[in-house]
């Protein structure tokens, strides 16, 4: 039964293909459909958290189970799959107009649904690595079809470390496997828990770098700038809002289900937490800053909102890894409705390129005037990314705040704040650049996109501010996930949360937001009825603009910012990789020369000794 | 339903007298400075007049989001108010939080940082990519110092943080923690956009930078936008640091003293320039911030 | 009749309003200007009257032509007055502004401020002390007090004229209104 959620989807994705290929919007509606049934069907699910299912199969006298489960948490990732999929599918019946990969997009796509929810249900190793890698796969896929030149390379280094990591999992995987008999993971987690602590650490550590580099943690973060930015517009909210996710999903796999935090309880502590989460939470917070900073100097928007993630994400590792009832809740609530509002960003940006056809911030400009709803979507999106009340977004951030505080963690306090605070300057400046000041001549008759288009626009919109205003529901889950995960619950109400050192109460801050906005509103209306000029008609220190170009304010909106860390990031992360690997090419082509210079004979020769040693080492053992 | 007239009364009450407040502060700025520079300065009551007439004005307006963002900024402060007690005076401040305050600020922020660059002028937007940077340079040694007062005294609501220096004046945070006050005080100056960390309004230069397109209501609005925020940041920090007041006159007296000081701190220094000012914040007041947060939470 | 009362009571209360704060632009083209600093500054202090500088022509009431104007910065200060917002006023500023002064046989400066916007009050003098300018802007407020300072009115009605003029000497002229 749970194979359906899996499997339906993978199906689909080959109709779609298929009938993609006849007509342009088939694929798009195949996938909203499916996604559609997907998300009804596992409300379906809600509450039936005993349903499993398992498969045997013997290999080489090895037998092997695929087990199936749904759990809270799983069925939270498998409904926030679902969900953000069909708005990005009704979002691309019309974008994909002109997308030479339309059909290959549809069929990839769904193929990671399917193989996103497989992931969620996995409880063992090798289902997990399976979906894992189909996941992976399809979406290098994905973001190779993008429209740059870029985006083939960009793929490239996404694979490459996500392949890696992956491998490395495996291998461990393997490695608990001869030592226990089964890929589940609670055999593992009790193999883990009773083994030596040190062994059980690093076998942890490599099952969770897969996890850590597709949720683009620090220092393993660099493949996210380009694979977001380049890929293509209408996957950008997927790749950024879930499949970042899925990456904390399997770390909090990691540390409760397979008892990394049991193991590393009695470890040394700082602060009385273990030095260990301590470091994940402090990679956390490198993530924050670097994120933060890197956002600041993008010029490209994609790759501005792509880095802004990173960031985000950093929020949500330091929320877990300080594994109090309150960070974990944050957590939690930080990874919906990061999803909830990245996506919103996206989209209305995939709005804005799809008109405009560019990712350049400097190329564009009053664009409002335009594209009211797209600028109204985005708009809503940042007031929740930055996390000014009333929004998702401050709730999140602010139960955060409170566990860290309660707690007195301040370097990572220091992070989030700097990240918060930061986050006004890298969200205003696409807002500023694009949506606010002259309208670029080139753009005179732009329109607003079609209404499929604005529909996931409005929904997310009325989201936002509905999870800002009633975070209950999202608490709801979140109690039921702690209570399953075995953390203590945070108290709720439909509206507030009581965080350690006060509560927070929405609706309240609702109201009075709204009444302090009428008071001004009332104040507005009384005085004169002002006089609507153009946008050319401004203060230009007695000067007549004719060309709204150059009176745009928008190419290094941060330079004075931007001088502070100019050496810094200079020093990139990915050169000092590029460097790691040409140095391994080099000694490799050493290697090579030395050993294979192309005759056949040594190969033969290196064969026949590769033989002998093999039979010794096995004759010996 | 009288319950709800007598709350829709407060709310007005209070607005109302803050803005009165803030601009009879401003006014009080305006001839403490002119007295530093050996003028005679404008009346007191000078901002009033101002405001007046702007009301009276006609104005322009460059589309429907330079309205809003003049709403939004308004109504932003407004609303913020409403969460700090002044003196005895609280609405809701036992359920708002200081980290609420600070980011129901910055909706006024952004209302006021969205209408301008609205108008399409690019100094407004040269203003408002400095203020963030500068925001940036004050809010963080800000937070910290918050951080260190919620871990000392495990609330975060104003009123709570207000209650627990009751007693002696000894328990203010002023003579408890100095260090912090004074970074604070800086902060403070920052935060208001006093002189050493104008840049972001710099008259000559960039044409007075966000409010560069705002005439008339826009720009009265502004004014009282303004006038609010000083009364907020004032009373933030008097309960914070000065153990708040028992009624609104000593917390009126105690708001005035600082307001003078900062007043008088800020007519004395040239301007930074914006990557300096925030070297300065993260140098300064960042560093000291830090060292007291640690002794506090060790 | 009751409304009429209230309204014209209301402009009353404005005209006071405005009386006493006056933003001034003080559009700096000629040597003029160098007698503003010591007429703001502690010397003489105009802030004491409620009159201030402002930094672009949204804000300001007053805009004040310090000296000589060529036809090419008329052009400029045909568009300044024209972003600012009524009620406004013009006041010139030497003897430059009334007749040409110095300039009286130039080819490209223009002689009689009027024709070209509506003058509130001319300061005479070449170049005037701050008294003068003070003694100037107070005359200017007891106009504005009484509702006599109504340039921006005479602007509007008579706007063929003065656009002819303006006309006249630079050709072309773009229009913000």
């Amino acid at each position: 039964m749970l194979t359906n959620y899996i499997f339906i989807p993978i199906a689909a994705a080959f109709i779609a293909y298929i009938l993609n290929k006849r007509n342009r919007k088939a694929g798009a509606v195949i996938t909203a459909l499916v996604s559609a049934y997907l998300l009804l069907s596992l409300t379906a699910l809600y509450g039936r958290w005993d349903i499993t299912q398992s498969f045997n199969l013997s290999l080489m006298g090895y037998k092997i189970d695929f087990l199936l489960a749904v759990n809270p948490l799983s069925w939270l990732f498998a409904v926030m799959t679902a969900a953000i999929s069909i708005l990005i599918a009704l979002f691309s019946i019309n974008s994909q107009e002109n997308f030479k990969f339309s059909s290959v997009f549809n069929l990839n796509f769904l193929i990671i649904i399917g193989s996103m929810i497989g992931i969620v249900f996995a409880r063992d190793f090798l289902t997990l690595f399976i979906f894992w890698e189909l996941m992976t796969w399809t979406s290098f896929y994905l973001i190779s079809a993008g429209k740059k030149k870029m985006a083939g390379r960009a793929a490239y280094r996404y694979i490459i470390l996500s392949a890696g990591a992956a491998y490395a999992f495996l291998m461990a995987a393997i490695f608990i496997f001869q030592q226990t008999g089964s890929f589940a993971f609670d055999s593992a987690a009790e193999f883990l828990v009773a083994n030596s602590p040190a062994q059980s650490i690093m076998l942890l550590l490599v099952i969770s770098l897969p996890f850590i580099v597709k949720a683009g943690i620090f220092p393993l973060h660099i493949w996210v700038k380009d694979a977001h930015g380049n890929a293509p517009k209408e996957f950008s909210p997927f790749l950024s809002g879930m499949m970042l996710k899925i990456g904390i999903y399997g770390m909090i796999v990691v540390f409760y289900q397979l008892s990394f935090f049991k193991i590393i309880e009695n470890t040394i502590a700082y602060r009385g937490l273990p030095l260990l989460s301590y470091l994940f939470a402090l990679l956390g917070a490198v993530t924050i800053i670097t994120g933060t900073i890197l956002a600041i100097r993008q010029e490209d928007m994609k790759k501005l909102v792509a880095y802004s993630s990173i960031s985000q994400m950093g929020y949500i590792i330091i929320g877990i890894a300080i594994a109090t009832p309150l960070g974990f809740s944050g957590s939690m609530l930080h990874l919906m409705n990061h999803l909830i509002f990245k996506s919103t960003i996206f989209l209305a940006l995939a709005a804005v390129i799809y008109r405009t056809g560019t990712t350049k911030m400097y190329e564009m400009g009053g664009l409002i005037f335009r594209m009211p709803l797209t600028f109204a979507a985005y708009l809503t999106a940042i007031i929740a990314l930055a996390g000014i009340p009333p929004t998702n977004g401050f709730i999140s951030k602010w139960v955060i705040y409170q566990a860290l505080i309660e707690k007195g963690y301040l370097f990572l306090a220091i992070a989030a704040f700097f990240g918060s605070i930061a986050s006004f300057m890298y969200v205003f400046k696409p807002l500023s650049t694009v949506f606010l000041g002259q309208l670029k001549p080139q753009h005179q008759n732009i329109k607003e996109v079609p209404l499929l288009m604005k529909i996931p626009m409005l929904i997310l919109i009325l989201v936002i501010v509905l999870f800002g205003v009633f975070p209950g529901i999202q608490m709801n889950i979140i109690n039921q996930i702690s209570g399953y995960l075995g953390i203590e619950t945070v108290n709720y109400t439909l509206y507030s949360i009581q965080g350690a050192n006060g509560a927070w109460n929405s609706l309240l801050i609702f109201n009075i937001f709204s009444a302090g906005f009428i008071i001004a509103l009332l104040l507005f209306s009384f005085a004169k009825k002002s006089k609507l000029v153009g946008l050319l008609d401004t203060y230009s220190s007695g000067e007549y603009i004719t060309d709204a170009e150059s009176y745009h304010y928008a190419y290094q909106y941060y330079r004075p910012f931007d001088r502070l860390f100019d050496n810094l990031a200079a020093k990139s992360l990915t050169d000092f990789y590029e460097t790691l690997t040409k140095n391994l090419v080099r000694s490799g082509e050493g290697l090579r020369r030395a050993l294979a210079a192309g005759k056949l004979q040594n190969y033969a020769l290196y064969s026949v000794l590769l033989f002998v040693i093999l039979a010794a080492v096995g004759w010996i053992i | 339903m009288i319950d709800i007239i007598y709350r829709i009364g407060h709310f007005v009450l209070i607005t109302v007298f803050s803005m009165a407040l803030g601009l009879l502060f401003m006014g009080i700025a305006r001839k403490i400075v002119a007295r530093i520079q050996k003028r005679y300065g404008p009346p007191v009551y000078q901002p009033y007049l101002d405001v007046l007439k702007l009301f009276g004005k006609d104005a322009i307006t460059h589309g429907f989001i330079f309205d809003f963002g003049a709403i939004m900024a308004l109504g932003g402060v407004i609303a913020t108010l409403f969460f700090i007690p002044l003196g005895s005076w609280q609405l809701y401040s036992m359920e708002g939080t200081v980290i609420l305050v600070i980011y129901l600020l910055a909706i006024a922020s952004l209302g006021m940082a969205m209408g301008t660059v609205g108008s399409g002028n690019p100094q407004a937007s040269v203003g408002i990519s400095r203020a963030l940077m500068q925001m940036l340079g004050y809010e963080l040694p800000y937070l910290v110092i918050l951080f260190a007062l919620i871990y000392r005294y495990q609330t975060s609501s104003v009123w709570g943080l207000m209650q627990a220096q009751a007693g002696s004046f000894l328990n203010w945070n002023l003579f408890a923690y100095p260090l912090m006050a004074a970074v604070a005080f800086v902060v403070l100056i920052g935060m208001m956009g006093k002189k050493p960390f104008d840049s972001m309004i710099a008259p000559s230069e960039i044409g007075s930078g966000p409010v560069v397109e705002s005439g008339g209501k826009y720009l009265g609005m502004l004014l009282l936008q303004k006038s609010i925020t000083i009364i907020i940041e004032l009373a933030l920090y008097v309960n914070l640091f000065l153990g708040g007041a028992e009624n609104i006159l000593i917390f009126t007296f105690k708001m005035l003293i600082v307001w003078v000081l900062a007043t008088m701190f800020g007519s004395l220094f040239p301007r930074f320039r914006i990557e300096d000012g925030i070297k300065f914040f993260w140098k300064w007041p960042l560093g000291i911030a830090i060292l007291q947060a640690i002794y506090i939470i060790t | 009749m009751n409304n009429n009362f209230v309204k014209g009571s209301w402009q009353e209360i404005l005209d006071w309003a405005q009386n006493k704060s006056i933003n001034m632009l003080h559009y700096c083209t000629g040597c003029g200007a160098i007698e503003l600093p010591p007429t703001m500054t502690s010397r003489y202090d105009m802030s004491r009257f409620g009159i201030g500088p402002a930094a672009t022509p949204r804000q300001a009431d007053l805009l004040l032509v310090t000296g000589y104007l060529s036809t090419k910065t008329l052009r400029r200060l045909i568009y300044t007055y024209e972003q600012m917002q009524a009620p406004k006023f013009v006041v010139g500023f030497g003897s430059c502004t009334i007749n040409g002064g110095m300039y009286w046989d130039s080819y490209n400066t223009i002689k009689q401020l009027d024709k070209y916007l509506p003058v509130e009050m001319y300061i005479a003098g070449c170049m005037p002390r701050p008294e003068a300018i003070l003694d100037g802007l107070l005359k200017l407020k007891k106009m504005i007090a009484d509702g006599e300072a109504d340039g921006y009115q005479r602007y509007q009605d008579n706007l063929e004229y003065y656009h002819q003029n303006q006309e006249a000497v630079l050709g072309e002229v773009q229009r913000t209104q």
